[in-house]
C-alpha cells in the first residue's frame, strides 16, 4: 500500500525563488503621468509533478485592495490608494497566460487574477496552449512553465504624497 | 446478535477512519512567490517661465507718455503640481532700481506699484487679492510677503491665503490643464504726462513726477504648496 502511495508523488512549486523588492519613486511629472515600469521583475519558475495545477496573483494589504501607508509627506490629495494603480504583465514564449500580452489592473488576493487556470477544476490542457496546467517542467519546456513578470505604476496626480507599500503575491496550487 | 452487530459497526468505524486517513493525505498543493513593492510619491512643484524674462519697456514719445504701453503675453508660465498649489506675485523691492538719470527734475523714488499686472487666467479663488484686471503689482512691503510667505495682503495668480476648499489649485500638470495651469501675463505702464503714474496705487513722492531715467524692478512669480 504504501509503495503504491508512493507511485502518485505528487508536487506543486516555485523553482529559484528570488522574492524582490521593487521601489518606484516618482520624483517628475513625467513619471507620474506616464507611469514607471519595471521590466521582468520576477521570473516564475513553475515545477509540477503529477497533478495539473493552477496560478494566480494579488496583492495583500492591511486593507484589503489599497496600498499600506508608510508616511505621508503632505495633507493635500486622497492617501487611499487603490492597488489597482498598479499594473502587471505576465507572459512566456509560448502566451500561455490567459492574461494575454497586455498589461491587467492588479487586484486584491482575495479576488485574485488567474494567470493559469480557475477556481474551478479545469480541463487538461497540453503545452503550449493558453492556459497550460498539466504537470511539467520550466527545465524541460520553459516556454510553457517559465513566466516573465512586468510592472507598471500610473498613480496619476491626485493622491497625496507619501511612501506607500503592498506585497504581491503569486500563488501556484494544485487544480483540484 | 448484539455481537455482531457490534462488530459491524467496528468495520464500519474503522472503514470510516481509513477513509479519514486517505482524504487528509489529499491536501491541496500549493506553493507561493512574493515581491514586496514600495511605491515612494514625492511632491513636486514646477513653475516654468517658457519666455524670455526680460521686459523691456522704452518711453520715447508723447503718446508713450500719455497712453502708456502695454505688453501682452510678455509672461507665460507653467504650474506642474502633484500637490494643490497656489501662486502669487510680488516686487522684490518697495521702488525702481534707478541705474541712470537723464534729468536733475522729477523724484527717482518711483514705487513697485507703478506696473500694472493683469492675468490672462482669472484666478477662481474668490475674495482675496489677484490680478483678473490691470492692477498695480505690489511692492515687497505691501504685499506682505515675509521669507516668502504671503498674507491675506498678497496678490494671488491662484489660490489664496488659507487651506479651506476653493482656497488652492488641484493638482495637476500644465499640458493637460491648460485652463487652469497655464498663465498668460500682461504688463501696463502709463506714465502720463507729467510722469506721475496716475493708475498706481501709491503715489510718487515730492514733486510728483518721474525723473528722467533708466529704471528696473524685479518681479516674483511664487509657486507654493497649499499648506
Amino acid at each position: 500500500m504504501l509503495l503504491q502511495l508512493a507511485s502518485f508523488a505528487q508536487s506543486v512549486s516555485f523553482a529559484l525563488k528570488t522574492s524582490p523588492n521593487i521601489n518606484l519613486v516618482f520624483d517628475s511629472i513625467d513619471k507620474y503621468r506616464n507611469g514607471i515600469v519595471i521590466p521582468s521583475f520576477v521570473t516564475l519558475k513553475v515545477e509540477t509533478v503529477g497533478t495539473e495545477w493552477d496560478l494566480y496573483m494579488g496583492t495583500t494589504t492591511n486593507a484589503n485592495g489599497f496600498f499600506d501607508v508608510n508616511t505621508t509627506y503632505g495633507t493635500s490629495g486622497n492617501s487611499s490608494v487603490p492597488v489597482s494603480i498598479l499594473q502587471a504583465r505576465v507572459y512566456n514564449a509560448s502566451g500561455t497566460s490567459q492574461t494575454g500580452t497586455s498589461f491587467f489592473n492588479l487586484t486584491d488576493i482575495a479576488t485574485p487574477v488567474y494567470l493559469i487556470g480557475s477556481t474551478a477544476n479545469d480541463v487538461a490542457v497540453n503545452c503550449s496552449s493558453s492556459g497550460t496546467n498539466v504537470a511539467g517542467s520550466y527545465t524541460t519546456q520553459p516556454q510553457c512553465y517559465s513566466f516573465k513578470v512586468d510592472l507598471k505604476a500610473t498613480p496619476g496626480l491626485t493622491y497625496r504624497a507619501g511612501s506607500y507599500s503592498l506585497r504581491v503575491d503569486f500563488v501556484l496550487i494544485q487544480d483540484l | 446478535m448484539i455481537s455482531t452487530k457490534l462488530l459491524k459497526m467496528k468495520k464500519i468505524f474503522t472503514l470510516f477512519a481509513f477513509f479519514g486517513i486517505a482524504t487528509g493525505s489529499y491536501a491541496q498543493l500549493s506553493d507561493q512567490e512574493y515581491s514586496y513593492v514600495t511605491m515612494d510619491l514625492q511632491g513636486i512643484l514646477n513653475l516654468t517661465m517658457t519666455n524670455d524674462p526680460t521686459v523691456n519697456f522704452s518711453f520715447k514719445s508723447i503718446p508713450d507718455y500719455q497712453q502708456g504701453i502695454v505688453k501682452y503675453n510678455t509672461t507665460r508660465l507653467d504650474v506642474d503640481a502633484t500637490v494643490a498649489w497656489d501662486l502669487f506675485a510680488y516686487a522684490s523691492t518697495d521702488n525702481w532700481v534707478q541705474v541712470d538719470a537723464y534729468s536733475t527734475t522729477g523724484t527717482p523714488t518711483l514705487p513697485s506699484e507703478i506696473l500694472e499686472v493683469q492675468s490672462v487666467r482669472a484666478n477662481a479663488s474668490a475674495g482675496g487679492n489677484n490680478f483678473n484686471s490691470f492692477i498695480s503689482l505690489k511692492g515687497l512691503t505691501n504685499s506682505g510677503v515675509a521669507a516668502g510667505v504671503p498674507t491675506a495682503a498678497t496678490q494671488f495668480l491662484a489660490g489664496r491665503v488659507g487651506t479651506a476648499a476653493g482656497q488652492s489649485y488641484a493638482p495637476g500638470a500644465a499640458l493637460a490643464n491648460p485652463t487652469t495651469n497655464q498663465f498668460r501675463i500682461h504688463y501696463r505702464l502709463k506714465p502720463g504726462i507729467p510722469a506721475t503714474f496716475p493708475n498706481s496705487t501709491v503715489a510718487l513722492g515730492v514733486p510728483g513726477f518721474a525723473q528722467a531715467g533708466y529704471y528696473y524692478l524685479e518681479v516674483i512669480y511664487a509657486l507654493v504648496e497649499d499648506l
